[in-house]
């Protein structure tokens, strides 16, 4: 029998052919990662609801009253608990209402047409997340989403058009960048989405994608900004928007006039390399968003 | 340790953000070291997301830890590998390490040699495993180890001792085995000559 010593090293001899594992699934990886941080993100919620109900439960009337009017207050300018807890609400959640209720309303507090351009890009991005924790978790996209998504975008474009040339120009660039971060997302989101949510985010993403080639292409021209946004608004592509119809393939929210007319033309140009939002194979992605 | 301490009572308020930094910390080493001790990566993957669901759990319930977080975390994992080894019928085969290698020989030895490690680790008490996966695979100190399993360090060094003859034996059992119905194999050669 060999000393302690003696095993010890002969067994760390051993134990190195253990330590030569297969690399980590990226793809994988992440999956993992976005569920677990969706289950951390409804348990973190869960438990401030609950804080919240105890409080008010141990209260009196009078307290009670105070709190209404706290909460009251809250709403309105969109510092309250509830606020607070309703802005990691999903579609499908109880507090999503007053989340939309808050936005609009800090939408309409943005001072300046820039301020709510800034707004209304973040909160397509919202819109984008909200997808993406949808199917994280397994649940459908409500065909809602990508249609809140498409308002946010044409209403920030809407507004581009009213501003200044100069300011346009400047908002423009602001919002080419949001729109290629969002297309990246939706690019990430479609590689690891399930097959029955892959129909709605890749209309989605064929949404961001004709919105960013106009803007591109307003941009390269230079002065046709307003008359590019204003004459595809006049012909139907106005802040009216129609709820989605139901066709062989699934949702079809309504597309901007200058779409590509079938599903394999890409809105991208070829051979500008800075513009491509993701273009070709959508695997390419660095594996970081969910 | 103070920034664990920190980390740990923000996770207690379920926090997202620190749930976050947990999570990105730990999980790759947990991984690391339920892939080298499973041999299967997808089984690795199980175990982590496992662990982390069952610390968020006890965080809900008020039961999370309160110091040592990667002891902890580490426990818990182990707890679903020896789960995993009583639910496994036959040997986990490692095709994917098998199938990847530019050296097919090199590779079939390695794996040979692996999965005689696992066996003889699974026969192996839990904390005996744990004792050796800790030590030997992670290289943590018997500090260390005895936080996650929750024992004095007296009792560490015992479990380590007890934990270093039975595999002796049955290593050797095996290369026994083996010897006799070998057929020329080179890794098993190789091993057994160790």
């Amino acid at each position: 029998m060999k000393n302690q010593n003696e095993l010890e090293t002969l067994l760390k001899k051993n134990l190195e052919a253990l330590k030569d594992i297969p690399a980590r699934d990226p793809r994988i990886a992440t999956q993992r990662r976005a569920q677990f941080l969706s289950r951390a993100v409804s348990a973190s919620e869960v438990h401030r609801h609950k804080k919240w109900m105890f409080t008010f439960r141990k209260e009196n009337f009078a307290m009670n009253l105070i709190i209404s009017t706290l909460v009251i207050a809250g709403l309105l300018f969109g510092g309250g608990a509830t606020v607070r807890a309703a802005q990691d609400d999903l579609p499908n959640e109880p507090l999503y209402a007053v989340k939309m209720w808050s936005e609009e309303t800090r939408l309409q507090f943005q001072n300046n047409p820039q301020d709510k351009v800034d707004y209304l890009m973040t909160m397509a991005q919202t819109r984008i997340v909200e997808m993406a924790q949808l199917v994280a978790d397994g649940e459908p996209i409500p065909e809602e989403t990508p249609i809140l998504l498409q308002q946010h975008i044409q209403q920030a474009l809407q507004l581009c058009t009213n501003t200044e040339d100069a300011t346009c120009d400047q908002t423009m660039l602001q919002i080419r960048d949001r729109l290629r971060e969002q297309d990246h997302l939706m690019q990430q989101l479609l590689i690891d989405a399930p097959e029955d949510a892959q129909p709605t985010l890749l209309r989605t993403r064929e949404m961001l994608r004709t919105h960013l080639q106009q803007v591109e292409d307003g941009l390269l021209l230079g002065d046709m900004n307003q008359n590019m946004i204003q004459n595809q608004n006049m012909n139907g592509q106005s802040d009216e928007f129609t709820l989605p119809t139901q066709t062989e393939t699934g949702t079809q929210f309504n597309q901007p006039t200058e779409a590509p007319s079938g599903p394999n033309e890409s809105p991208g140009r070829p051979g500008n390399s800075g513009s491509d939002p993701g273009g070709g194979n959508p695997n390419q992605g660095n594996g970081n968003q969910p | 340790m103070p920034e664990e301490q920190d980390l740990l009572q923000r996770a207690s308020r379920l926090e997202t953000k620190a749930l976050t930094e947990i999570y990105d910390t730990y999980s790759p080493g947990m991984y690391r070291y339920a892939a080298r001790l499973l041999g299967d990566s997808n089984l690795a993957e199980d175990c982590v997301a496992e662990a982390f669901a069952r610390f968020l759990d006890a965080l809900q319930k008020r039961k999370g830890p309160r110091d040592h977080l990667q002891a902890y975390l580490y426990r818990i994992a182990h707890n679903w590998v020896v789960d995993s080894y009583r639910k496994q019928k036959g040997d986990v085969e490692l095709d994917e390490m098998l199938a990847s290698g530019d050296h097919p020989e090199e590779d079939a030895a390695k794996h040979i040699r692996q999965t005689q490690l696992r066996k003889a680790i699974k026969k192996l008490t839990p904390d005996q495993q744990q004792v050796i996966a800790l030590k030997y695979l992670e290289g943590w100190n018997n500090e260390e180890i005895a936080h996650a399993l929750n024992k004095p360090i007296g009792a560490v060094k015992s479990i380590h001792h007890r934990a270093l003859k039975s595999l002796q034996r049955f290593l050797e059992e095996r290369v026994d085995h083996e010897e006799s119905k070998r057929v020329g194999n080179p890794a098993e050669k190789e091993f057994g000559s160790a």
